[in-house]
């Protein structure tokens, strides 16, 4: 008799998972290339459902047959690491994809329909998920089955992977999220419409105020390249009255600055004001290093209101302000409730405003009005399955430290 | 406001020979403290090594009155973070293991890191974008740089053996296993916290926990290599050699991770690029 084994003999290993998990995400790459499209989940509560019962169906189901040898192969560390290994590939591949502008689709035939730069998207990376799913769900059960207190972390652990996992799943299909833009001063309104989709806020909301504040700007010497392009030099530091500035034999200084200026036609020059979006300028006096005067002028990035100015410093140099970084950009809302009672509250990235399940995040501004931007740009977003996806991720947070910090042979005694 | 950068070329005299003069301490403290390891003074090598992590610690607290933010932006600062917690870990090692190599493998390290910052600091600016103003930021990055000096010393640790073991046609011992694993239980939990927290953070940000960008993504590999290798290690017939190995690929992902995303293809709409 032949003591060879043949390649599906069981106990099945590394090689046998990576062979079954490779077949099963090729099979859906071939479907996806065949009908395009992105993976979809069921809706609400079918998702709810389908999580629920494949969970509790694997895990009693390791339990039960445990000695299986089929059963402690789909709750073993072989298929995990086969999954755990496709996954990383499939991921790997999708930063190696440019990514298209706007996160649009490549001109591509196969790259779109493959989902290879957005492989959220896809089926090859949801079926590789599921079955990770079902493997961290069997081995939950073939512990529960020989159950001892030293498995509760493995537990805490696993079932949060398994409740985040599941319920970020379940948020594809239930995560409802809208970009709207607000008119600054129009009327209130609790209905946002775009493309297509609709949503009714608990609330009317009514943008009454967007303010933004830069930081200082920084000035740059800009020199002309030989190949038809500019080398760019700007300051590390801000500008400022009396900072002064240096670029090899280049000297400049600043003899005013005004944070918020407007050029005057009729006066052919800059002059402080309190104007919304109104941007910055500098005098400046510029020196080579033996003292001899370069230029002196006005520079300024420009605005809504104001052209930019520039110092030109002999052939192919020129000193020119680098438009303000913004430091924060804030938008208040009047919010009217069902009871008509009404309250302002102030929206800040970071700091999103919630009206019951929604939550209301300032997104974006006119970049190029600045402060004086007549709209700001919302995502209005609403997940009900948060709360148990963050109720996984904690669980995962005290289980990975339950079982590698609280662990004899980490804080023991000296080891030589 | 403060408005002095110091890093500015010909800007700033004062802040160039302050950093230069921590980071040359740091260095000189650190290689003294390596020599002291290897020649058997392990009490000076010791206070030599606490000495140059003070020394990084203290420019950072200057940095960080002189910038007005936390200097945890660019690239350039989180390597003086990631030096600057290396002889915590060190300290660690030291009382656990006794280990004069390792010391030794920690101190060059940081001394490596010192010298990379020394040469190329990176643009030390002041600005700071809106997103980045979110009472997580310091958890996240710092939970992060914790980890990370745990982690590659545990990478570095891996190749170390395992050269060491082929020069000198050997075993790996399970001892070496436990020093690594040891290191990667330290690491893991707070990787995890620097994730977990950059998802609650982008919750706020974003509206998303999680949005696949490339950063997120090779946050992700990392995570899963690491967690391979942990269940490679409770394994109990998983092979030593097989288990370095998975090691140090895990520790070519934080690295990717860490340093690498800026280049690849996909980064160019990535939300992290903050600039380094």
């Amino acid at each position: 008799m032949s003591s060879r084994t043949h390649f599906w003999q069981t106990p099945w290993r590394f090689s046998q998972s990576l062979v079954i998990v490779g077949g099963v995400v090729l099979s859906l790459l071939a479907v996806q290339l065949l009908l395009g499209g992105r993976a979809i989940a069921p809706q609400y509560p079918a998702n709810r459902m389908a999580f629920a019962i494949l969970s509790l169906v694997t895990i009693t189901a390791a339990a039960a047959f445990v000695e299986f040898s089929f059963v402690r192969w789909l709750g073993g560390l072989h298929l995990s690491l086969a999954c755990g290994s496709l996954i990383t590939i499939i991921l790997i591949l999708s930063t190696l994809m440019p990514s298209a502008p706007s996160g649009e689709e490549t001109v591509n035939f196969f790259l779109p329909r493959l989902h290879l730069a957005y492989p959220h998207r896809g089926w090859s990376l949801a079926g590789c998920l599921a079955i990770l799913f079902v493997n961290v769900a069997a081995a939950m059960g073939r512990r529960i089955r020989r159950f001892q207190a030293r498995q509760l972390s493995f537990l805490v652990l696993h079932g949060g992977i398994l409740l985040a996992m599941g319920m970020a799943m379940c948020a594809t299909s239930e995560m409802v999220s809208l970009s709207v833009k607000m008119s600054v001063g129009g009327s209130g309104t609790e209905l946002f419409v775009n493309g297509g989709k609709e949503i009714f806020l608990p609330a009317k909301l009514r943008l009454a105020s967007f303010d933004l504040e830069n930081y200082p700007p920084k000035l740059a010497l800009v020199t002309a390249r030989g190949d038809g392009r500019e080398r760019f030099e700007a300051t590390e530091r801000w500008c400022a009255k009396g900072e002064s500035f240096s670029w090899g034999e280049i000297e400049a200084e600043i003899l005013e600055f005004l944070p918020s200026a407007i050029f005057r036609m009729d006066q052919n020059g800059w002059e402080s004001t309190d104007v919304k979006g109104a941007c910055p300028a500098a005098f400046v006096l510029v020196k080579n290093t033996n003292g001899r005067k370069l230029a002196e002028g006005w520079v300024s990035c420009g605005g809504p209101f104001s052209n930019k100015a520039e110092l030109p410093l002999g052939i192919g140099r020129a000193l020119v302000m680098i438009p303000p970084s913004p430091s924060i950009f804030r938008a208040e809302f009047q919010i009217v409730e069902k009871n008509g009672r009404a309250r302002r509250e102030t929206v800040v990235v970071n700091r999103p405003l919630h009206i019951g399940p929604w939550w209301v995040y300032l997104t974006n501004y006119d970049v190029g009005r600045g402060a004086a931007s007549r709209w700001a740009g919302f995502q209005i977003v609403n997940d009900p399955t948060l709360k148990y996806v963050y109720a996984g991720l904690a669980m995962i947070l005290a289980g990975t430290f339950w079982i590698l910090w609280f662990r004899p042979d980490l804080w023991g005694g000296k080891r030589t | 406001m403060v408005q002095t950068g110091f890093m500015g070329g010909e800007e700033n005299m004062t802040g160039i020979i302050i950093v230069r003069l921590c980071l040359g301490m740091a260095i000189v403290c650190w290689v003294a403290g390596a020599l002291g390891y290897a020649t058997a003074r392990r009490r000076t090598g010791m206070g030599l090594l606490l000495a140059g992590g003070a020394c990084v610690a203290g420019l950072l607290g200057y940095m960080w009155i002189t910038l007005g933010r936390p200097p945890l932006r660019t690239m350039g600062e989180t390597r003086l973070w990631f030096a600057c917690f290396l002889p915590v870990i060190a300290v660690i090692v030291h009382f656990k293991f006794a280990n004069r190599m390792l010391s030794v493998l920690i101190l060059a390290l940081a001394s490596m890191i010192c010298v990379r910052d020394l040469v190329d600091p990176g643009a030390f600016d002041q600005t700071m974008m809106p997103a980045l103003k979110s009472p997580w930021f310091i958890p996240h990055v710092v939970a992060y740089m914790v980890s990370y000096s745990s982690l590659v010393l545990a990478g570095v640790c891996a190749l170390y053996f395992l050269l060491a073991a082929r020069l000198r046609k050997k075993e790996l011992n399970p001892q070496q296993g436990e020093i690594v694993f040891n290191l990667v239980q330290i690491g893991f939990p707070l990787m995890t916290v620097g994730m977990l927290f950059g998802a609650f953070w982008a919750k706020e940000a974003w509206s998303d926990y999680w949005s696949w960008d490339p950063k997120e993504t090779w946050a992700l590999i990392t995570w899963l290599a690491y967690a391979a290798y942990i269940h490679l290690y409770w394994r109990k017939r998983s092979n030593l050699r097989w288990q370095m190995i998975v090691l140090i690929i895990a520790t070519v992902a934080l690295v990717i991770c860490w340093m690498g995303v800026n280049f690849l293809p996909s980064a160019a709409q990535s939300i992290h690029v903050y600039g380094s």
